[in-house]
C-alpha cells in the first residue's frame, strides 16, 4: 500500500468523505477485492478515528473556558443538601440514563438548586401554603392567557414536532430480498443516527432510478438529523416531484423544515394536503398547521 | 460552521490571542434547548460529537472501555441534572463542559476503587491477562499515532486538524490562504505521508510481528 501513493491518496480522500461517488465506488470495489487494502484502510480509519477524538480532547484540555466549564461541573456534581440519599452510589448504567431521559418527572429534577433568598423565608407557616397556591392560580391564569394570545416560538415547535423517522418495515423487506439489502443497510445507518454513512450509502444507490424515492427521502431525513435544513428541503422536494412513493413522509419532514426555515406559508400548503389523511398523520397536520396559524398571525 | 472556523483560528493561536470573544456557539444553545425538552437527537448528538473523545480521555487516564461507558453515562447525567437547574446559564463550550462533567465523574469513579493499584490487580485476578495485553497494545498505538502526528510538519497538522475538526474544505483554503485543490491533495499527502510512518514505526512493526506469530502459531 505504502508503495502506491495514488491509491494511498485515494484511500484517504475515501475516508475523509472527498471522493466523487465514481472513485467512491472504484475504491470500494478494490478495497473488496484487495485484503492488503483491506488491511490499510481498517489501519486508516483507526488512526483517523483516534486522532479526531484526540484533536478534539486537546481542544477541550487547552479551552481557556476550562476553568468556568470546571465550576460548572463542581456545582453539578456537589452532593445533595442534607443528605447523600440522592446520590448515585454507583456510576449510571445505560439503564439509569434512559429513565432520566424518558422520566423528565420530579425524580430527575436536581436536588440541590443555588440558595435562593425566598420573599416569604420569615413568613409564619400556616400562610405559606395559602400564597404559595394563590401565586400558583395567578401564575397559571397569566400563562393560559399568554397562550392563547402569543404565537408559538417557530424553534420550539419544530423541536416539539421533528422525531426521526422509524423505518422497521424497510428494514424487514431487506433482510427477506436481495435486491434491497443495500437499501436495508443505508437504512440501518439511518436508524443508528449515522447520518453522514447515511447520506454516503445512498448517494452510492442513486444511480439506481427505481430506488430514487429512498434515495431522496433517506437523505433528505439525514440531512434533517444533522441540522442542514436547506439541503434537506431540496432533497424531500424532490422526494415529493418524484411522486412516486413515501408522499406523506415527504410532505410533513417537509413541512417542518419550512416550519424551521420560517417558511411559514409554505409550510402551511404541505400541512393542508396532509390533512387528508386519516389518523395520526391527518391530526398531526391539522394541529401543527393551526399552530402555524397562529405565528403567521 | 463559523463558530468552528473561529475554534480553529484560536487553536492554531496565529490571528488572535487566547481570549475568544465568543464562548459558546449558537448550536450548543440548541443542544441545551434539546436537553431540557428531552429531545432524543439532542442526546444522539452528544453520542457521536463527543463520546469518542471521552473515552479517549479515560483510557489515557487507565481506565477501560467499560469505565469509559460508565462515565460518559454519569456525564450525560450530571449534564441534565445541571441544565434542569433553573438558574443554570451555558457560560462556556458545551463540549467543555461535558468534559468537565466527564473528569469529575470519571475521578469519582477512582474514588470509589482506591486504590487504583488494586483494582487493576483485581482485574487481573480475575483472569482478564488477555484484555490487559490488549489494553497496553492499545495503549501503544495511540501512542504511535500521536508521536507520528506531531512528527509531521506544520502545514500537514494544521491541514489534517481542519478536516478532523470537520471544518469545510472551502474554508481551510480560506483560512490558510490556499487554493481548494491545495487543501484536498495536501491533505491527502499528509495523511499518506502520517500512515506511511506509523507503519514504519519499529513499536508498530513489532506489534504487526507479534500478531502474525499469533496468527500463524
Amino acid at each position: 500500500m505504502g508503495e502506491n501513493p495514488e491509491r494511498s491518496a485515494k484511500l484517504a480522500g475515501y475516508i475523509y468523505g472527498d471522493l466523487d461517488l465514481h472513485e467512491m465506488e472504484q475504491i470500494e470495489h478494490e478495497i473488496s477485492m484487495d485484503a492488503e487494502l483491506a488491511d490499510s484502510y481498517r489501519l486508516n480509519v483507526k488512526v483517523r478515528d483516534y486522532l479526531k477524538a484526540k484533536v478534539q480532547l486537546e481542544e477541550m484540555r487547552n479551552d481557556p473556558g476550562l476553568e468556568e466549564a470546571v465550576r460548572l461541573a463542581d456545582y453539578a456534581m456537589e452532593p445533595a443538601d442534607g443528605s447523600n440519599a440522592d446520590k448515585r452510589s454507583g456510576s449510571a448504567s445505560g439503564q439509569t440514563v434512559m429513565r432520566s431521559l424518558k422520566e423528565p418527572g420530579p425524580g430527575s429534577l436536581p436536588t440541590g438548586r443555588l440558595p435562593i433568598k425566598g420573599i416569604g423565608s420569615g413568613m409564619h407557616s400556616w400562610r405559606r401554603p395559602l400564597l404559595f397556591a394563590a401565586a400558583l392560580a395567578a401564575s397559571l391564569a397569566v400563562v393560559l392567557c399568554i397562550r392563547a394570545w402569543m404565537p408559538q416560538d417557530p424553534g420550539k415547535l419544530y423541536y416539539s414536532y421533528y422525531l426521526p423517522f422509524e423505518a422497521s418495515d424497510f428494514t424487514r423487506r431487506g433482510d427477506v430480498e436481495e435486491k434491497y439489502r443495500d437499501v436495508s443497510d443505508a437504512i440501518r445507518s439511518y436508524l443508528s443516527g449515522d447520518y453522514h454513512e447515511t447520506i454516503r450509502s445512498f448517494g452510492r444507490l442513486s444511480s439506481e432510478p427505481g430506488l430514487m424515492p429512498e434515495v431522496y427521502l433517506f437523505r433528505g431525513l439525514s440531512y434533517m438529523g444533522l441540522g442542514m435544513l436547506e439541503n434537506a428541503e431540496t432533497e424531500l422536494q424532490n422526494c415529493l416531484d418524484d411522486g412516486t412513493r413515501y408522499r406523506p413522509e415527504a410532505l410533513w419532514y417537509l413541512s417542518l423544515c419550512k416550519l424551521r426555515l420560517e417558511k411559514y406559508e409554505e409550510a402551511g400548503k404541505l400541512l393542508v394536503d396532509l390533512e387528508y389523511y386519516s389518523g395520526m398523520v391527518g391530526e398531526n397536520a391539522r394541529e401543527l398547521g393551526e399552530k402555524i396559524r397562529r405565528i403567521r398571525k | 460552521m463559523y463558530h468552528d472556523a473561529l475554534c480553529f483560528l484560536l487553536y492554531l493561536g496565529r490571528w488572535f490571542e487566547p481570549s475568544p470573544p465568543v464562548m459558546y456557539s449558537d448550536s450548543d444553545e440548541i443542544i441545551i434547548r434539546g436537553i431540557r425538552n428531552r429531545d432524543d437527537n439532542a442526546f444522539h448528538y452528544l453520542q457521536v460529537k463527543f463520546r469518542a473523545s471521552i473515552r479517549l480521555m479515560v483510557l489515557e487516564a487507565g481506565g477501560t472501555g467499560e469505565d469509559a461507558s460508565d462515565v460518559f453515562s454519569d456525564g450525560i447525567v450530571a449534564l441534565i441534572r445541571l441544565v434542569d437547574r433553573e438558574d443554570f446559564q451555558l457560560s462556556c463550550k458545551l463540549g467543555t463542559l461535558l468534559y468537565a462533567l466527564c473528569n469529575k465523574a470519571w475521578k469519582q469513579q477512582l474514588e470509589k476503587k482506591v486504590p487504583a493499584g488494586k483494582y487493576w490487580y483485581r482485574k487481573e485476578d480475575d483472569g482478564a491477562v488477555d484484555d490487559f495485553t490488549e489494553a497496553q497494545d492499545e495503549a501503544l498505538y495511540r501512542k504511535i499515532f500521536w508521536d507520528s502526528f506531531q512528527k509531521l510538519g506544520q502545514t500537514c497538522r494544521e491541514i489534517l486538524q481542519a478536516y478532523l475538526m470537520e471544518i469545510p474544505p472551502k474554508e481551510i483554503a480560506e483560512i490558510l490562504g490556499r487554493s481548494y485543490g491545495f487543501i484536498r491533495k495536501k491533505k491527502n499527502l499528509c495523511h499518506g505521508y502520517l500512515v506511511r510512518m506509523i507503519e514504519g514505526h519499529p513499536d508498530f512493526r513489532k506489534i504487526k510481528q507479534e500478531e502474525r506469530t499469533l496468527t500463524t502459531g
